[in-house]
């Protein structure tokens, strides 16, 4: 065919198409670039701009309301007269500037020569120099060096111009300002005076939207200037962990949260809920984003401990950084219904491959473990209180209930630390020396929580053995001890769990008891030197004064005291309650040998249990002994087994072991080791079928049964067993569980747990969270998997096919049933994450000092020396207005100053905001408990003793000892304020003592366990350290000796620096001034005889003359024994710790404000000022002012050795000032 | 663990989904009316008919992205399908023929359906009945997708007259349409197929049918008249046309139109990008690009250094070699069937059943493990699948000769290394002799001989396919000593 110029299609269409096509590819991209612009995060922040600029708005409103309005007048009327009289002059003015004009062109120029001038002459010196270093003919360089020196000369002319000509610029400039000076003080005034408006006005300028913005926001035109743009922080410290490749962190958040870290001058937040209502910013959608950090003091601000700059969010709240949408940021709701407000108002869904996807806020708290891996350190602090209450009751329920017996939380990795560190000590002596050998981690420090069960025979029966392990709450309501049996995976009745399954329950119980008793070591413990009869009523009875006395309330309850006193509710040991059932020997008679051996050297039974010597009498161990055991008892559940001599029981027995055998070995094998037994030669080289030798046995099957059941179960994790000595843990590593929840949750086995939840309903828990949670488990989340595991351990195996050996073993504990303690120990577990680079970058790696006060407060509470002790005062905060002081200010006059003085100082530290005070006191008053908080509707009227100073009005004080007297109950704000830490029992008898007596709380509390508040101040540590490992009497007075704990030296030194750095005074305490040889010398200088007068005052005794003189005869003597010297007469009750020891004892700047106002350090004490501040007295003993009596005093009770060998042992005035014999 | 079948983002696209059925079938029927014969045009007024529809379905279209409008934006959709029916009716009630009458009814239908998704509640929608689903679940498996292709490939070359007439054609696609439509009504198959990175398989299945189905029928047009001595439509028709403007021109408005369609793409659906690669973590199911997934599921039969390395290059050795081993001078330049059955046959075997639709099978019905899940199927990850395969050795040593295999992996292999070799050395002459005949007589002896060894290369992937669900066989050749395997 011959080409043609004819067209197959017509061309006019296809322009028509080809126009069309044209637009549709503009507006494609206009549509691209539209929703490039429109970009979610650009709206946050034009909608954050417009809050800011109203709040910057209203603040310059009310800065323009405050201005001086006259003053403002005054001003403008001042500018007018000052511009008028520059009218006047303005010939004058006009004349002169055009001089000016015509001086600094001139001055200009002369600049210009002189500059000029200036290059041409370093061109010249350059060149000579290169021309002297090539070497150059002689002449040329003389040639070069004569035009450099005419240059010189030529340059220092000009500059000689330039200087004129300056100075005829100043000259005229002066007469200028002189002639506008008037204006110019008015400009210099307003500026004073308009500065922080014209600041404020600055800051709105720059944060309106007008028209220069929205065309510097424009596409394109915002890659140059945009007022909105991406903010973010860049952390290559704290790198994300992107397996294996550390990649710089960057966060974006601040884009969006521009609020996030504004503060007002008070360090309170600037946008909260109330202000951003206030500004009308709840108009947009993201308003929740422009508010400030709840907490700028810890969080976020310059000044706190994790400023934005250093830490960013994302190392805390997780979340992807970089995103810069709701949804890319991985914001993760915390309740179904906010996620489903998310859905409607942000189009929000979740980021499944972001693997950190941010914690809901119920777990935020979690986030502190990567850093703060010791944990405690977040208990208590100083200045910001309990930041992370919810991982503390998880860490402490986790240590309590003992999960690192069975799961590894091993807090290093590679030598480093990475997480708390709570590994089991080593259970043998080898495993200790191969761990003491590795210098990077050092060996474990946790002790098995349970009790050792190595003398299980001695103690209790095989039959309460087997109710107890089939269901524990049966026996005590309160356990620890968690529940095996009897759950959904085994009670033969849940889907999932076959009829025949109670009966395998109870062939292991059957094993495992059996077992233990096989294997128990005899103690051969002596019987009691003193009868124990539960059934004499006169034992019974003062069996039950020394319980409650003695200090078992510290850390037990008892049904037959909490009656009586409802107080006493420690948890830290076991409920002793039901212990007749329990602690019955083999021929069905009270284990009174057991009991009475247990009470008086717990070590001796058990030696790694926390069980202190209470130091008792025989016969008080007796009378304990034989009330414990005769008070009524019972089962609070049915608990029944199959009996033991039973056929079908024998029958499952060899249907177990043939079944678990058939696993390891051939059938064939595995029913002869059932019928016959098996050879040497058939035997495995390790493990429980080694039992299962020919001729088989019942016994062999049994032992068989118990040493798997016990290694399957992993009852060695809390119990000291023979022959697990060696068993590893049997359940997951948790080390790093805190980042599988999210990372890998496919790796969970889910199966039908949601069904199963969803059958069981809330149960206890909120129709809210339930859903949560429930949720989770559908979409087969980690968090959700963590959940259900802690509360039905064994759900997972629900509606599932699986052979008894392969069924789930975790046990379900009784924290299970409270919620809160469920979330508490989730947030501690999903806080486990092992991430070396920031591990290796952490900010709260603890300096020596603190670490030491961590390993102290560790101590202190695996000792439960809070049982006995307050360790700090209740805080209570209160509002000035509704209290008034007593004894404040006007009555320290009657003082020792430089007691006061002293005080003054301790106050530094006082909190007071806003008319709020906060102060460590003790509460008295009329029916209120003496350290637990007031109910303000309780009690009309009480005081506060204070037990710290705080600062008091403008800038007086008050001190230790002072009262505040509340008038207003409702000037208690109970919602700041906090309990005391510690001290139940402490409070228990000193409630009963108060009753005994019939006297004042404050008077019997010298007789119980004392409050450790200023312990630090007052004890030298190396003297605590060795009271704590040994104790002795210091006080006859007091009712309750301290035990003797079993602990290490470490711990003992670990727990004296903690006292001494809580209260910030010098640690060691190794240097005491006044032994100084030089010391003692210049004072005896000073004043010859000084010791032996000061011993004199101290050991004082009424003599002849002065027996009538009653304050003397109350002088130390009377109340301390001094070393060989006793007071004579008195009760226990009046007696004062020995003072031969004291210098060993006590801080030197204790000791003298002590000795001066004993009631500014110890509110409640007996001990008297013996020297009165304002009148000296003694002036025969020892002339000279009140306060070098107490100074004197001190020196010699720190100088005893040598005051009482030295000087006193010399001096033959000694016999007669002491009056009774010397050493 | 499932979710929720419906929701409202499901409802508010079923809606636009079927209302763009209706449209489809709509446009059928104006084609029909006033395209298929030339005495009839459309009424003047259609064209504003179509006006008014096309600015109704725009402004709902802006309607429906607003949660508060949607439903007045579908009412708007469902108003410009109306308008266009309306439209339709008077010349459809001229005419006397039963097809566009069906179409008509089919996109009221859908027209209705879609409408039905817009306004009843949501737990009120039609889904997919579960006995339907789990009838299809059961019945899914490797062995029936793969015969089933096979046998959809027989039934399209040899019904391929009756197929490729238009209404059938159209039927066809309506039907996989209204398939595609309701399965979206469950959720574990829109967690496959609506993936953003699955967007292309679906293109990719409407593609390529349609160009396969379009090029037989054109083969099939061609065919019939070569049998009436007529010249092909192609030799006809003289499609000779000019470089500008008809192939630039229209291929540079293509080319605007497609980066039209690229860019809304993009906006619609962001690249999904996944976890952070982890040298210790494989994802499971880890799978290759799209394209690539027809030889990921060659890994299920045969080792990587055949299944990866042997086999791709074969496909391109072969694809190359292809114009040198074709010495058949027809069909060149125009479609046909008839001319070339076995050359067509084999390319339509080896690139829709072995390639397009293993793609399709390793996107959309491999799951983790790699296991296989029916299109209604959730992917658990906890599903085993018994996997019992057994080598050629034991069939040889253990059930026939009843001994135990011998020590020595070569003589215990030595059968299975025989019977690759008579598959290579005694089939190819065999073949010459009998079905190849022809072929061989054409070719000469080299060309044979390499079509033959690719050809046989091919087959080797079925047949071991077959092998392995007839007979469990997991490997023909097993040297675990040296990692050798076939």
């Amino acid at each position: 065919m011959p080409a043609t110029e004819a067209t197959y299609y017509n061309v006019k269409r296809l322009h028509v198409i080809f126009g069309a096509l044209s637009l549709g590819l503009l507006v494609a991209i206009l549509w691209m670039i539209a929703a490039d612009h429109m970009r979610e995060w650009k709206r946050v922040q034009r909608d954050f701009l417009v809050l800011d600029a109203r709040r910057i708005e209203a603040q310059l409103k009310a800065e323009q309301d405050k201005l001086d309005k006259q003053k403002l007048e005054e001003l403008k009327r001042r500018r007018q007269e000052a511009l008028q009289e520059i009218a006047q002059k303005q010939d004058e003015i006009a004349k002169l500037e055009s001089e000016l004009n015509h001086l600094e062109g001139a001055l200009g120029l002369a600049r210009e020569k002189r500059a000029i001038t200036q290059s041409v002459r370093d061109s010249v010196a350059s060149k000579l120099e290169i021309a002297k270093a090539e070497g150059r003919p002689q002449e040329e360089i003389e040639e070069l060096r004569a035009e450099l020196r005419e240059l010189d000369r030529e340059l220092r002319e000009l500059r000689l111009k330039e200087e004129k000509a300056e100075q005829q610029v100043k000259a005229v400039e002066d007469k200028l300002a002189e002639l506008r000076a008037a204006l110019a003080e008015v400009e210099q005034e307003e500026k004073a005076l308009l500065k922080e408006v014209n600041r404020l006005q600055q800051a709105l300028e720059s944060r309106q939207w007008g028209w220069d913005e929205m065309v510097r926001s424009w596409p394109i035109l915002d890659a140059f200037a945009s007022p909105v743009r991406i903010e973010q922080t860049a952390h290559d410290d704290l790198p994300l962990d992107f397996n294996f490749a550390p990649v710089p962190r960057f966060d974006r958040c601040v884009t969006c949260h521009k609020g996030i870290d504004s503060v007002q001058a008070d360090g309170s937040p600037t946008y909260t809920v109330e202000t951003i209502e206030k500004l009308g910013g709840k108009q947009s959608p993201y308003w929740r984003a422009f508010l400030t950090h709840p907490r700028p003091d810890l969080y976020v601000s310059a000044n706190s401990p994790h400023p934005r700059e250093t830490f960013g969010c994302t190392v805390c709240h997780s979340g992807q950084g970089s995103g810069t949408t709701f949804t890319y940021a991985s914001h993760t709701p915390n309740s179904p219904k906010q996620r489903e407000r998310w859905e409607r108002s942000f189009d929000w869904h979740e980021v499944h491959f972001w693997e950190e996807p941010m914690l809901p806020r119920r777990f935020y708290e979690s986030s502190c473990l990567k850093c703060h891996v010791h944990v405690v350190d977040l208990e208590n602090h100083p200045k910001y209180g309990n930041p992370a209450p919810k991982l503390l009751r998880g860490y402490h329920l986790v240590r309590q209930y003992g999960c690192f017996g069975c799961h590894e939380i091993n807090g290093y990795s590679e030598g480093k630390r990475i997480g708390p560190d709570m590994r089991l000590e080593p259970q043998t002596e080898e495993e200790r020396q191969r761990a003491e050998a590795n210098p990077n981690q050092p060996p474990g420090t946790m002790r098995k929580v349970g009790p050792s069960l190595r003398h299980i025979a001695d103690k209790v029966t095989p039959d309460w053995v087997r109710k107890w392990i089939k269901l524990p709450r049966a026996f005590r309501p309160t356990t620890r001890m968690p529940q095996f049996y009897l759950l959904s995976n085994n009670d033969g009745e849940t889907p999932g769990s076959e009829p025949d399954d109670l009966l395998r329950s109870d062939v292991e119980i059957y094993g495992i008891t059996y077992y233990l008793f096989q294997n128990s070591e005899p103690l051969n413990l002596p019987d009691p030197p003193v009868p124990v009869d539960p059934t004499d009523e006169e034992q019974v009875a003062r069996g039950r004064e020394a319980f409650i006395e003695k200090g078992c309330l510290a850390c037990h309850t008892h049904r037959a005291i909490t009656s009586t006193i409802p107080r006493a509710t420690a948890d830290f040991g076991p409920d002793l309650s039901d212990l007749k059932l329990k602690l019955v020997d083999a021929d069905g008679k009270p284990n009174v040998k057991w009991l009475f051996h247990w009470l008086k050297n717990p070590k001796k039974i058990n030696p790694r249990g926390f069980m202190p010597e209470l130091k008792l009498t025989d016969q008080e161990a007796a009378d304990i002994a034989a009330w414990l055991l005769s008070q009524d008892a019972q089962w609070h559940e049915t608990v029944s087994l199959e009996r033991e001599e039973s056929e079908r029981l024998d029958q499952m027995i060899d249907d177990m072991i043939r079944t678990s055998l058939e696993r390891s070995m051939s059938v064939v094998l595995a029913e002869k080791a059932v019928t016959e037994g098996l050879a040497e030669d058939e035997l495995p080289p390790s493990g429980p079928e080694r039992l299962l030798t020919a001729p088989i046995s019942r016994h062999k099957k049994l032992m068989y049964i118990g040493q798997k059941t016990i290694g399957r179960l992993g009852c060695f994790g809390c119990h000291d067993i023979p022959g697990f000595e060696n068993a590893k843990p049997i359940g997951t590593p948790l080390t790093d569980w805190g980042r599988k929840a999210f990372k890998d949750p496919e790796k969970l086995e889910f199966m039908h747990v949601a069904e199963f939840v969803e059958k069981q309903g809330p149960r206890g828990w909120s129709e809210e969270d339930h859903e949560y949670f429930l949720e989770g488990l559908k979409h087969h989340k980690g968090i959700a998997f963590l959940w259900q595991k802690l509360q039905f351990p064994r759900s997972f195996d629900y509606n599932r096919e699986r052979l008894w050996d392969d069924k789930l073993r975790m046990p379900r504990f009784p924290f299970a049933d409270n919620p809160e303690d469920v979330e508490a120990v989730m947030t501690f577990i999903l806080g486990l994450v092992n991430d070396v680079y920031i591990a290796s970058n952490r900010r709260a790696l603890p300096d020596p000092v603190q670490f030491a006060k961590i390993e102290g407060w560790k101590a202190i509470t695996r000792y439960n020396c809070a049982g006995c002790h307050v360790l700090q005062m209740p805080q209570v905060a209160f509002d000035a207005t509704g209290v008034s002081a007593q004894g404040a200010l006007s009555a320290h006059k009657e003082e020792f100053p430089e007691v006061i003085e002293a005080q003054r100082q301790m106050a530094r530290d006082a909190r007071v905001r806003e008319n709020l005070y906060l102060a460590q006191a003790l509460l008295i008053g009329d029916g209120v408990p003496p350290l637990s908080f007031p109910d303000p509707e309780q009690a009309e009227v009480y005081s506060l003793e204070l037990w710290e100073p705080i600062k008091w009005g403008e800038d007086g004080v008050l001190l230790v000892g002072d009262r505040l007297v509340v008038n207003d109950p409702a000037a208690v704000k109970l919602e700041q304020s906090r309990p005391a830490i510690g001290g139940q029992f402490a409070e228990i008898l000193v409630e009963r003592l108060a009753e005994q007596t019939n006297q004042q709380y404050a008077q019997v509390w010298g007789f119980v366990p004392p409050p450790l508040v200023r312990e630090g101040f007052k004890v030298q540590p190396a003297w605590l350290h060795q009271f704590l490992l040994d104790p002795f009497v210091i006080r006859p007075a007091a009712r309750l000796r301290m035990p003797k704990f079993h602990m290490s030296d470490a711990e003992a030194a670990a727990i004296a620096r903690y006292f001494a750095i809580v209260d910030r005074v010098e640690e060691p305490y190794d240097y005491v001034p006044e032994r100084e040889e030089a010391y003692i010398r210049r004072r005896e200088a000073d004043r010859p005889g000084y010791f032996l007068q000061a011993w004199n005052l101290l050991t004082m005794r009424p003599r002849g003359d002065q027996q009538q003189n009653g304050q003397q005869a109350r002088l130390c003597a009377s109340c301390h024994r001094i070393g060989t010297v006793y007071p004579q007469g008195g009760t226990p009750e009046d007696m004062g710790p020995d003072l031969h020891k004291v210098a060993t004892r006590l801080r030197s700047e204790y000791l003298w404000q002590w000795i001066a106002s004993p009631r500014r350090l110890l509110p409640y004490t007996g001990m008297p000022a013996n020297f009165s501040a304002v009148t000296p007295q003694f002036q025969d003993v020892f002339k000279g002012s009140s306060i070098d009596q107490v100074i004197a005093v001190k020196d010699v009770l720190l100088n005893f050795d040598y005051v009482a060998f030295d000087v006193v042992g010399e001096d033959g005035e000694r016999a007669s000032a002491t009056g009774s014999g010397g050493e | 663990m499932h979710g929720p079948d419906m929701t409202l983002a499901v409802k508010a696209g079923l809606t636009w989904y079927f209302l763009l059925v209706a449209a489809l079938n709509l446009g059928a029927v104006a084609y029909w009316l006033f395209r298929r014969s030339d005495d009839r045009a459309a009424p003047p007024w259609f064209e504003a008919v179509l006006g008014v529809a096309a600015v109704l379905a725009v402004v709902g279209l802006i309607f429906a992205h607003f949660d508060q409008w949607c439903v007045l934006g579908a009412t708007l959709g469902v108003l410009a399908v109306l308008v266009i029916a309306a439209g339709l009716l008077p010349s459809l009630l001229k005419g006397g023929s039963v097809a566009p009458w069906l179409w008509f009814c089919l996109a009221i239908a859908s027209a209705l359906l879609g409408a039905s998704y817009a306004y009843l509640p949501l737990e009120r929608c039609f889904v997919l009945p579960h006995g339907f689903r789990d009838f299809v679940d059961s019945v899914a498996g490797p062995v029936t997708f793969f015969f089933g292709s096979v046998l959809a490939l027989a039934v399209l070359l040899l019904f391929r007259e009756q197929i490729t007439n238009p209404a059938v054609g159209w039927a066809i696609l309506n039907a996989f349409l209204v398939f595609y439509g309701l399965s979206m009504t469950d959720w574990d198959f829109r967690q496959i197929v609506a993936k953003p990175d699955n967007i292309p398989i679906s293109l990719m299945l409407l593609t390529v049918g349609f160009f396969t189905w379009l090029a037989l029928r054109r083969a099939v047009e061609n065919d019939r008249r070569v049998a009436n001595g007529q010249p092909v439509v192609e030799k006809e028709r003289g499609e000779k046309v000019l470089v500008w403007p008809d192939l630039v021109y229209t291929e540079l408005l293509c080319m605007i139109a497609f980066t039209i369609f690229l860019v809304v793409w993009s906006i619609y659906l962001k690249a999904p990008i996944e976890q952070p690669a982890n040298l210790t973590e494989t994802p499971n199911p880890s799978k290759a690009p799209w394209y690539f997934l027809g030889l990921q599921e060659m890994l299920v039969y045969y080792d990587p250094w055949l299944a990866g390395v042997v086999f791709p290059g074969l496909i391109i050795f072969g694809l190359m070699a292809l114009p040198y081993i074709d010495v058949n001078v027809k069909g060149a330049g125009y479609y046909t069937f008839r001319e070339r059955p076995f050359a067509i046959t084999m390319f339509l075997f080896g690139f829709i059943v072995l390639w397009v639709l293993m793609v399709t099978l390793g996107t959309f019905l491999r799951g983790p493990g790699w296991n296989f899940y029916g299109p209604y199927q959730y992917w658990d990850p906890h599903l085993v699948l018994p996997l019992t395969n057994v080598d050629f050795a034991d069939y040889f040593w253990l059930h026939w000769l009843g001994v135990a295999k011998p020590e020595h992996w070569f003589l215990r292999e030595l059968p299975g290394m025989v019977a690759i070799l008579l598959y290579f050395l005694i089939l190819p002459p065999l073949l010459a002799r009998t079905v190849f005949k022809k072929l061989y007589l054409q070719m000469g002896f080299a060309r044979y001989m390499i079509f033959v060894f690719l050809f046989l290369m091919m087959a080797a992937l079925p047949l071991k396919m077959l092998l392995r669900w007839v007979f469990n066989l997991k490997y023909i050749v097993h040297v675990g000593e040296y990692f050798f395997n076939i």
